[in-house]
């Protein structure tokens, strides 16, 4: 990169790549800075109450506490249960991997709610589980609560620690354990002390992404939360039951502070973590299996999560397609019967907005993804980079809230259009896209782009014709992620949806919360399904360029 | 206390479809400095890790002074390894490396430190202890990772290619050291290699591999002078062959007919019979050139193919019965002489080598 830098940039002078340039910069700037500013000036007023709550108000106070104690709580053990699952599936030879594997890559496309409203479905005040064991027990269950979001938490994030711990493992030279063990030291003690210790900055980074996703998470927790309320929640019952936008704004930012004390806190303690690992040739070591007391208990646990997670996705359906859940199992089609107009016509707006967002998402990405690696323009880089990544760090509520306050007056008029939840959602996954191009645009050569030019090709044809059909790989896996996300969000676009833009995930969250389980599941079996035929039509049609969560299949 | 620290019984190896060891036996004296040498491929690698622990033989049985280690992981096998890339914890100091086996056994820390530093001393890295592995060149880091192999004094020091990471320069420097450092302490050294001047150079015993079996063990003169199969003879150094039949066995030797001359060679071979056919073989620096061969034995009339000046020594390409020889001359006896004209060359007896073909 700093060679790449360092030459002189004649492509920098093109009239074509500094207007595209000032596009990139003009629209992160206006949906992503300006939202959060235009946002923001309100809650100040009044001097302060709104945020004075905080200190004065119960019910403030504990979202707080709450917040900070479901992510205490659910990303510890999401973080072990991912670590669990990518050491053994990275180093062990394991049974039944396709098994783990598919149970994860579901949990990873299916909206993070379906696990609430099928653990309500099973453990809630008439879930079925909670019925049986009143029945045969007289026991009393009640796990909505701090108690049940906690399981739902780690069972429905475990996969991103998973994902970011299994490259990690993966990369990792076994080598050193075997140094380790020829110096003497027995199993578990070279793996606290080589293992460990080397994938120390992997586990900061996996234990700061899950706390985002857990402390921003809003689906579940209204599900499952019941009277545990979490920030996330009442910023939402700010705005949609008291009409308090200037509230729930505010509620949302205190969500985005706590977001950066995590931030900061994974900065501190892995500022002096980093090591670059050296080696010379590549070793070829065998990877020793385990002792079976290490190796039962964590097959145990993965075998007991998988199996909750088929228990999960078997309740949706079962659910679907029977009459009363609990009750009656007649097989029935009257759940998708009663809500098919709604059910269309959501999906369908779901289906144009995902589609819209995907395609925005990675040619956004693409333009400022190239911009930063390839063209040289002073500062305006660095902030280019810095302010596109910047959403992965803000809170899916807030960006939904600052947007209707932003976007509802001049100077630019959005609020209740379709294109307000596209552009907000465009935003959102971006910084997903930028990292999807990043590995991609790396690896091309600036000899490459100069070959071009000199053949007599300018700057943007370079850019279209020959950097990204190179690029085609970051494209299509921003656009299936971005796809992913844009189908199953709920946290922003419940603010900006309007009846006539309605979207599935968020009527189906509606329908959860109400207790309409078999409708619900209806929906969110159709929901599921959609993502899982688009992938698979993908796959079928693009072959090996589509790659989705490939890397541990 | 038996005089062998390490004894390898029939030991066989397979990975997949191929068989990397093919019944392997060997025995190593203690304190003694042993290089396995052979090309790539040829199990040497294999055998090392066996006898470090973390392979497990298919079949065969490894002993490690006078108890049978088969099974027992290799924390409990008193050895120590040098990796090829050295693997140092990039996350520890260097002090903290090199005394990494000794806290794990117990040892309290200032006691391993003192210890650690007597070490380093002696490979002269006591400026580095606080450095990080990243901030080491090669070198520094392949003496730090000695360092670390020595600390815990173990029974066996295996040392995996331990200077293929390093710069032709200082690769000289560090075989020198590695040889001092082994004598001084005393301890019992496999190295494994496929450099044949860098097994020369240290070895008491060379054991050379092809091929997943044993060629032949023996000192590097034994291996250089007396080489007990053809591919050893041309692994180390260089040999000429010719093809001969064996016409009778002497008190002293043997007589062999090659072309139309009779030869003699000091070296009987077990298992030749008068009428065998055989390899004759000869290292190009032992030939000697003769203007006048006037009553000698074992002389051999070629033509000059070619002759090339080299420095030290003019070596001539020539041309017997059809075959092309080589010979170095170090005498600067005869002026270079012309392609096209004769020459001929005496072949001592002793150093004349019979290989059954």
């Amino acid at each position: 990169m700093i060679s790449r830098l360092s030459r002189d940039d004649p492509l920098a002078k093109d009239p074509t790549t500094i207007a595209l340039y000032m596009f990139a910069l003009f629209f992160i700037s206006l949906f992503v800075l300006y939202p959060l500013a235009k946002g923001f000036v309100p809650t100040l007023s009044d001097g302060g109450v709104y945020y004075k709550k905080f200190l004065d108000e119960r019910l403030y106070r504990d979202a707080v506490i709450n917040t900070l104690l479901m992510v205490a709580l659910s990303t510890p053990t999401a973080t072990a249960l991912g670590f669990i699952y990518a050491y053994a599936l990275a180093k062990w030879r394991v049974p039944f991997r396709k098994f783990f594997t598919y149970t994860i890559l579901l949990q990873l496309i299916a909206p993070p709610f379906a696990s609430g409203l099928a653990f309500l479905m099973l453990f809630g005040r008439n879930g079925i589980a909670s019925r049986l064991l009143n029945d045969l027990l007289g026991v009393e269950l009640n796990l909505y609560g701090a108690i049940g979001l906690w399981i739902v938490q780690t069972i429905t994030f475990f996969p991103i620690a998973f994902l970011v711990l299994y490259g990690a493992i993966k990369a990792l030279d076994p080598t050193y354990d075997y140094v380790a063990r020829t110096l003497g030291a027995p199993p578990l003690r070279a793996f606290i002390d080589v293992d460990l210790r080397l994938l120390k900055p992997a586990i900061l980074s996996a234990l700061t992404l899950v706390a985002m996703y857990v402390l921003e998470d809003f689906g579940n927790p209204l599900l499952v939360g019941g009277d545990f309320y979490v920030l996330a929640v009442l910023a939402y019952m700010n705005v949609v039951g008291w009409g308090d936008y200037v509230g729930g704004a505010a509620t949302a930012y205190v969500l985005l502070i706590l977001v950066l004390l995590f931030f900061v806190a994974q900065w501190k303690i892995l500022g002096r973590a980093r090591y670059t690992t050296v080696t010379g040739r590549e070793s070829y070591v065998e990877v020793r299996e385990p002792p079976f007391w290490v190796k039962v208990p964590a097959l145990a646990i993965m075998t007991a999560s998988s199996l909750f997670i088929v228990t999960i996705y078997s309740s949706i359906i079962l659910g679907a397609f029977t009459k009363t859940w609990g009750v009656d199992y007649t097989p029935t089609l009257d759940h998708f019967r009663q809500v098919s107009y709604a059910a269309t016509f959501t999906l369908r707006n779901s289906l144009t907005v995902a589609i819209a967002s995907a395609i925005f998402c990675a040619l956004l990405g693409f333009l400022v993804a190239y911009m930063i690696s390839f063209r040289r323009i002073s500062l305006t880089n660095k902030y280019l980079e810095v302010v596109g990544t910047m959403p992965s760090a803000i809170p899916g509520t807030l960006l939904g809230i600052a947007y209707i306050l932003a976007f509802a007056g001049p100077p630019l008029v959005l609020t209740g259009t379709i294109f307000i939840i596209i552009v907000n959602n465009v935003v959102r996954f971006l910084p997903l896209s930028l990292q999807s191009y990043k590995s991609v645009l790396t690896k091309i050569d600036q000899a490459i782009e100069e070959n071009s030019v000199v053949l007599g090709a300018g700057a943007v044809t370079t850019m279209t014709r020959v950097i990204l059909p190179l690029a085609s790989v970051g494209f299509l896996s921003s656009f299936v992620y971005a796809f992913i996300k844009s189908m199953n969000t709920v946290s922003a676009v419940i603010f900006l949806e309007t009846p006539r833009t309605k979207l599935l995930a968020p009527f189906i969250l509606g329908l959860g919360t109400h207790g309409y389980w078999g409708q619900a599941a209806a929906l969110s079996t159709l929901l599921i399904a959609t993502v899982v035929v688009f992938l698979v039509s993908l796959k079928l049609l693009m072959g090996r360029r589509v790659r989705v969560f490939e890397e541990f299949l | 206390m038996a005089s062998e620290i390490l004894v390898v019984k029939d030991v066989w190896k397979r990975f997949g479809d191929v068989v990397a060891l093919k019944g392997v036996s060997l025995k190593v004296k203690r304190g003694s400095y042993v290089v396995i040498l052979g090309p790539s491929g040829c199990g040497k690698t294999t055998l090392l890790r066996i006898i470090a622990g973390l392979y497990e033989p298919d079949t065969g049985e490894v002993w490690i002074d006078g108890v049978k280690v088969n099974g027992v992981p290799p924390h409990r096998r008193g050895i120590s390894m040098m990796f090829q890339n050295y693997a140092l914890f990039p996350h520890m100091k260097v002090i903290d490396n090199i005394i990494y086996g000794l806290r794990v056994r117990g040892v309290d820390r200032e006691k391993a430190e003192a210890k650690a530093r007597e070490i380093a001393k002696m490979l002269g890295i006591e400026e580095l202890l606080n450095r990080y592995p990243h901030e080491l060149s090669g070198g520094q880091q392949q003496r730090v990772a000695l360092a670390r192999a020595l600390v815990i004094e173990p029974k066996i020091l295996l040392l995996d290619e331990p200077l293929s990471n390093l710069d032709a320069k200082i690769r000289a420097k560090v075989r020198v050291d590695l040889r001092r450092i082994q004598k001084e302490l005393g301890i019992t050294t496999i190295h494994v290699t496929h450099d044949q001047e860098e097994a020369m150079s240290v070895a008491d015993e060379i054991v050379v591999m092809n091929a997943g079996r044993i060629e032949q063990v023996g000192t590097p003169e034994e291996i250089y002078f007396r080489p007990s199969t053809i591919f050893v003879a041309d692994f180390i150094g260089s040999m000429n062959f010719l093809e001969g039949k064996v016409l009778s066995l002497t008190d002293d030797g043997i007589l062999v007919k090659v072309a139309k001359l009779t030869l003699k060679s000091f070296n009987r071979v077990k298992g030749v019979h008068p009428g065998d056919k055989v390899l004759l073989g000869f290292r190009p620096e032992h030939a000697q050139l003769l203007l006048d061969p006037s009553g000698k034995e074992n002389v051999l009339e070629a033509r000059i193919i070619d002759a090339r000046f080299m420095g030290a020594r003019v070596t001539y390409i020539l041309d017997f019965e059809g075959s092309t020889i080589i010979v170095d001359d170090y005498t600067g006896k005869p002026a270079k002489m012309p392609a096209g004209s004769k020459i001929h060359i005496y072949i001592p007896p002793e150093r004349l080598l019979i290989f059954k073909s």
